[in-house]
This record gives structure tokens, C-alpha cells and sequence, in this order.
């Protein structure tokens, strides 16, 4: 496992699932996390979708204004919606596929889970990330919801070819989520 | 305002140190380059300890504020690392920028400052002669738009800037190098006549546009001058000191401070240092509207892409024959300051950084969560991969070879008119 992504990963599992810190550390995290300058660009692009959704960077703030207004994933114009889902999905998608001498088993499991879960957590935190006093229930089950499902895309699409593929995938899904926030903006 | 004696006795050794070393050791026949080095450690020591104090020394038309004792600082540390006689371009850019009045810095001095730092410079080698031209002829176009005063002529001495910033960058560890500060300082007092201003948001574009371009430069032609990532940063400095939008100019002071540690450190890790400045900005235009939100966003963007390639190219494997550099103790500082600049910096009172709590709270948690997170790693097993931290944060670089005397002389001679041209335009200031 490689130390410094894990590290950094783990490091934005902690201001993600916390909803603490600002959105630009969460994105340095998750691209040194990501160790791909692709993968980089896109969670950038992900994370400023979300920027410029809510129009703040203090990862507390979006979790407030969605306790208030309502989940980012269904409240808001359909423009604002379709960009949360995908600056999930180009989170998801950037899940990297790190190199583990034991290819099957448990050591693989949570090799797969430790890179999953930061990515997915985020996703969760900037689509259903009401603080406490909103719809925590939600989020909770959107988290799990999440880390499932990036954990599964990236134990199926581990090869070169399918990485390559989602990472073109997360690229596409940035650029699209930031195009449709600007709008809704 | 604190002005207490000691203080001003300080200023003054800081003020004299470097050239006073650099004399004493043409006198005693001793190495003058390594003494000048000593006497610009002693001043940035000097300088630091005033600006850390909260004094603000004052003796005649030197009355320098604290942007000017924090830009005095990264001059000295930066002729301190750079390679050649630096010491008297120190001392003639920290006297400039120390003048002026209490409450009102000049804005011709660091003009003129730079004009006879690019002159004395050349005298000395170890620089381009091709970026001491561009130094001086940005000199003069910044003294054009002091002379012509207004927002037109403030925005042209933001171009200006951008000019001796670009050319001082080209070379990290040039002599030349010293005038980065200057010209940045020179922004952040130019820059507010221009700030929530259309000219100020197209201008800033434009800096955007040439961070770009002097990270695309080298995809784009192999005959291009091949600029460090820290130029970009230095032109993002600028973008922030042209305040585009409400809050864009408090990220000018942090991303400055950024592009002196970065550029005394080298290495890619170096960018980190950006990180609160790069907050402020990100919320600044975040804020924004119009065309002008949308073309920074992409020109970032496109920055980050270009400037990642080149980072995952220039630590690939292939190239990983290239020779480590060599850790000094100013590296160490140069680090020191930087963890501090990233993790706290509403301590550094200069920076006058307000509205950091998320970042500031986020910032503490990541790291003490990735360092826990790092150990419990390392004892399960995990390992680094690829370039090492020293790799990734230091760049021992190279100072470009001395140009032929004759060339030398030339450069000095042409620095020379410019800054009297400078000198000449700058005597009716209106700006």
C-alpha cells in the first residue's frame, strides 16, 4: 500500500465524515489520495462543482446550508441537482487502484476499502451531507450507500483498461458537473 | 506605531549587513560571495526580528511598514541562497523598499530599487542578460504608468510587475531572483487603485492567461523558455493583487509569502505553501460573476493539468537517475516556515488573514489525522513510493553560466539608462 495516498486518504475520510475543514484541502487530499494528476483534475473539478454550488469552501458551511435547505441531491434546480450527482460520481469514479502483492483476500479487501472510502465519503458529505439538525439519517445511509458501491466499481474495474476507462469517466463527469453548477449559479 | 531605539539601530544593521560583509571581505582578501551570503542571513535574521517584535522603525524618509519588513526578509533569505555577489542588490532593494513615509510606502522607490539591483547584477554575472533587459524594461514601463497615474496607470504597472516577476523567476537561484519580492510589494500597493474594477478583473485575466502559458511553454515549443511552477504562482499573486473581486486582494499577501518559500525551496511539495492564499482566492472568486470567474476557473484549471503532467514526467521513473539534491540549513527554514505558513497562518499578523476557521480547524485535523495515519501505515507494512520527500520538496538548481564581460558590461550599461529613464518619467508621479 502506498504510504503517502493512504495517508492523505485517511486524512480526507477524517474532514470528510467530520464535515470540518475547507473544500481546497479536501481536494489537495483526495488528488494526492487519487495519485493520478488525472484523477487530480478531475476530483478539482469535482470538489470546485460543489464550490460553486454553495458558494462557500468551509466544508461546514455546505453541511449547514444543506441541514437548512435540504440535501444538495434533491433540492435546488434540476441544473443543481444533476451537477451534485455528478461530483459524486466523478468522486467515485476516482477511486485508484493501488498495487497489493496479495491479490486476493482480506489484505486486498481493505486495501480496496481504505482507497475506497475517503472518495466515497466526500461524495456522500457534497451530495447528502446535512449537518446535525438536518436529515443525518441520510447521510449516514448515503455513506455507507457510497462506500459500497466505489468499493465494488473498483474491485470489478481494477485492470489498466477499466481504470483508464473510469478515470476518462471522472473526467467527463467533473467537467460536466462544473459546467451545470455554473449554470445553476 | 512602535518605534522604539533598538528597533532602528536593527533596521540600520539589517539595512548595511550585507554590503558591510561583502567590504570586509574584498578588505581582508577573504571570499566576498560567501561573506555576502553571511551578511544577508544576518540582515533577513535582523529584519525578522523587528517584524516579529511589532516595531516599526522609522529614521528619516526609511519608515518601512510591515509588508516592507516581510518582503525585506525574502530578499535577503532569497540573495542568501542565490548563487554569485547578491549582497549589494539586497541592500539597495531593502533600503527602497523601507522608504517612504509613516503610513504611506513609496511607490518609486522599489522601482528604482529594482532598476539598480538589475544593474549591479549584471555586473555580476550569473544571470541571463536577456532577463536583466526584460527587468529593466519593465522598470520603465512601470515608471510610464506611476508617471501617467490613475487606474490605467496602475494597471500597467501590474503588467510591469508581471514582466520583472516572469524574468526574475526564470532562475531560482540567479542573483536576479532578489527583485521577485520587490516586484510583488510593488503590486500590493499598486494593486488596490485597480481592485472591483473592470480593468482590475481583465488585467487579472491576463496574468491568469500568462501563469498558463508559462506552464504550457515548454509543451508548446521545445524552444521556449522553460519557466518553474513558481512563476505561475508569482503571476497568481498578481492575479490576487489585482483584486478581481471583493476578497481576491487578501489572498495577494499569503500567496506572495507562498512564492518566496516556494521559490527558495524548489520542489514541487513547495506548492503547498500556497494553500491558505489559494483558499482566500478560491472563495474570492468563487464570489465573483460574469466572464471573468469563468476564464480564471479554466486558466486554473488548465495551470493544475498542465503543471501535474509535468510533475508526474520530471519523477518518473526514467528520470529518477537525476542527482538528489543537497539539503542546507536554510532548507530547513525555508521548510519550517512554510508547515508554519500552511498550518497557522492568521499567526503571521502581516498577512492580515481574516475568516480562515474552516481552513485553519481542517488543516490542523488533516494533518494530525494523515501523520497518525502515516505511522499506524508504516507499522502495518506500507511503504513510500517513488521520488522521496527531500526530491519532492527541494530543487538543488542551477544558476545560469556568466555571460562574456562584454556582454556584462552592456547589460549593465543599458540596466543603467533605463533606471535613470525610470528615475527621470517617476519624478512627476501621480500615482
Amino acid at each position: 500500500m502506498p504510504l503517502a495516498p493512504a495517508s492523505a486518504g485517511l486524512a480526507a475520510l477524517v474532514l470528510g465524515a467530520t464535515s470540518r475543514g475547507d473544500i481546497v484541502v479536501l481536494a489537495v487530499l483526495l488528488a494526492v489520495a487519487s495519485a493520478s494528476h488525472q484523477r487530480a483534475l478531475a476530483v478539482g473539478m469535482a470538489c470546485t462543482a460543489a464550490l460553486v454550488r454553495w458558494g462557500s469552501s468551509s466544508l461546514g458551511a455546505i453541511a449547514g446550508a444543506q441541514a437548512v435547505l435540504g440535501p444538495a441531491g434533491w433540492t435546488g434546480d434540476a441544473a443543481a441537482v444533476t451537477a451534485s450527482w455528478l461530483t459524486a460520481v466523478a468522486l467515485v469514479c476516482c477511486v485508484p487502484v493501488w498495487p497489493v502483492e496479495a491479490t486476493r483476500g482480506r489484505v486486498r479487501h481493505v486495501s480496496v476499502l481504505v482507497a475506497s472510502a475517503p472518495f466515497a465519503i466526500a461524495a456522500a458529505d457534497l451530495t447528502v451531507g446535512p449537518a446535525p439538525g438536518g436529515a443525518v439519517v441520510a447521510r449516514l445511509i448515503a455513506s455507507l450507500v457510497a462506500v459500497a458501491i466505489a468499493a465494488a466499481v473498483t474491485s470489478v474495474a481494477s485492470d489498466d483498461r477499466t481504470a483508464h476507462a473510469r478515470t476518462r469517466a471522472a473526467i467527463v463527469f467533473g467537467v460536466a458537473a462544473l459546467a451545470l453548477a455554473g449554470l445553476s449559479g | 506605531m512602535n518605534a522604539s531605539v533598538w528597533a532602528n539601530v536593527v533596521m540600520v544593521v539589517a539595512l548595511v549587513a550585507p554590503v558591510a560583509a561583502f567590504m570586509t571581505a574584498l578588505l581582508v582578501v577573504a571570499e566576498p560571495e560567501e561573506w555576502g551570503r553571511v551578511g544577508c542571513g544576518i540582515a533577513a535574521a535582523a529584519w525578522a526580528v523587528v517584524l516579529v517584535a511589532g516595531q516599526h522603525p522609522h529614521i528619516g524618509r526609511l519608515a518601512p511598514d510591515d509588508i516592507a519588513m516581510a518582503a525585506s526578509i525574502g530578499v535577503a533569505l532569497l540573495g542568501f541562497r542565490a548563487f554569485g555577489a547578491s549582497a549589494a542588490p539586497v541592500s539597495v532593494l531593502t533600503a527602497a523598499l523601507a522608504f517612504g513615509q509613516v503610513g504611506s510606502p513609496s511607490t518609486v522607490a522599489p522601482l528604482l530599487g529594482i532598476a539598480a539591483a538589475a544593474a549591479l547584477v549584471a555586473i555580476a554575472g550569473h544571470n541571463h542578460p536577456r532577463a536583466t533587459a526584460a527587468v529593466a524594461t519593465g522598470v520603465v514601463v512601470a515608471a510610464i504608468g506611476v508617471h501617467a497615474g490613475g487606474r490605467g496607470g496602475a494597471a500597467l504597472v501590474l503588467v510591469a510587475c508581471a514582466v520583472i516577476v516572469v524574468a526574475g523567476t526564470e532562475s531560482p537561484r540567479s542573483p536576479l531572483v532578489v527583485v521577485v519580492p520587490v516586484a510583488l510589494t510593488e503590486a500590493l500597493r499598486v494593486g488596490p487603485a485597480v481592485a472591483s474594477s473592470s480593468a482590475g478583473r481583465w488585467v487579472a485575466v491576463a496574468f491568469a492567461l500568462a501563469g498558463l502559458l508559462t506552464v504550457a511553454a515548454p509543451a508548446i515549443s521545445e524552444r521556449a523558455p522553460a519557466f518553474p511552477f513558481v512563476t505561475a504562482i508569482a503571476l497568481w499573486t498578481l492575479v490576487a493583487a489585482a483584486g478581481p473581486y471583493a476578497g481576491a486582494l487578501d489572498a495577494a499577501r499569503p500567496l506572495a509569502a507562498a512564492t518566496v518559500l516556494a521559490l527558495m525551496l524548489g520542489g514541487p511539495l513547495a506548492l503547498l505553501a500556497t494553500l491558505p492564499g489559494a483558499v482566500v482566492l478560491v472563495d474570492a472568486i468563487a464570489g465573483g460573476s460574469g466572464i471573468g470567474r469563468f476564464a480564471l476557473a479554466a486558466c486554473a484549471f488548465g495551470a493544475f493539468a498542465l503543471a501535474g503532467s509535468e510533475i508526474v514526467h520530471e519523477h518518473s521513473p526514467e528520470r529518477s537517475g537525476a542527482p538528489r539534491p543537497r539539503p542546507e540549513p536554510l532548507d530547513a527554514v525555508a521548510i519550517a516556515l512554510s508547515a508554519w505558513l500552511v498550518l497557522r497562518p492568521t499567526a503571521w499578523s502581516w498577512l492580515r488573514l481574516t475568516g480562515l476557521r474552516a481552513y485553519t480547524q481542517g488543516v490542523a485535523l488533516a494533518t494530525a489525522s494523515g501523520l497518525l495515519a502515516g505511522v499506524a501505515l508504516f507499522i502495518l507494512g506500507a511503504t513510500w513510493q517513488g521520488p522521496g520527500p527531500v526530491r519532492l520538496m527541494l530543487d538543488g538548481g542551477t544558476s545560469p553560466p556568466s555571460a562574456p564581460a562584454q556582454v556584462r558590461r552592456v547589460t549593465a550599461v543599458a540596466a543603467g539608462a533605463m533606471g535613470i529613464v525610470a528615475a527621470l518619467l517617476v519624478r512627476s508621479a501621480r500615482l
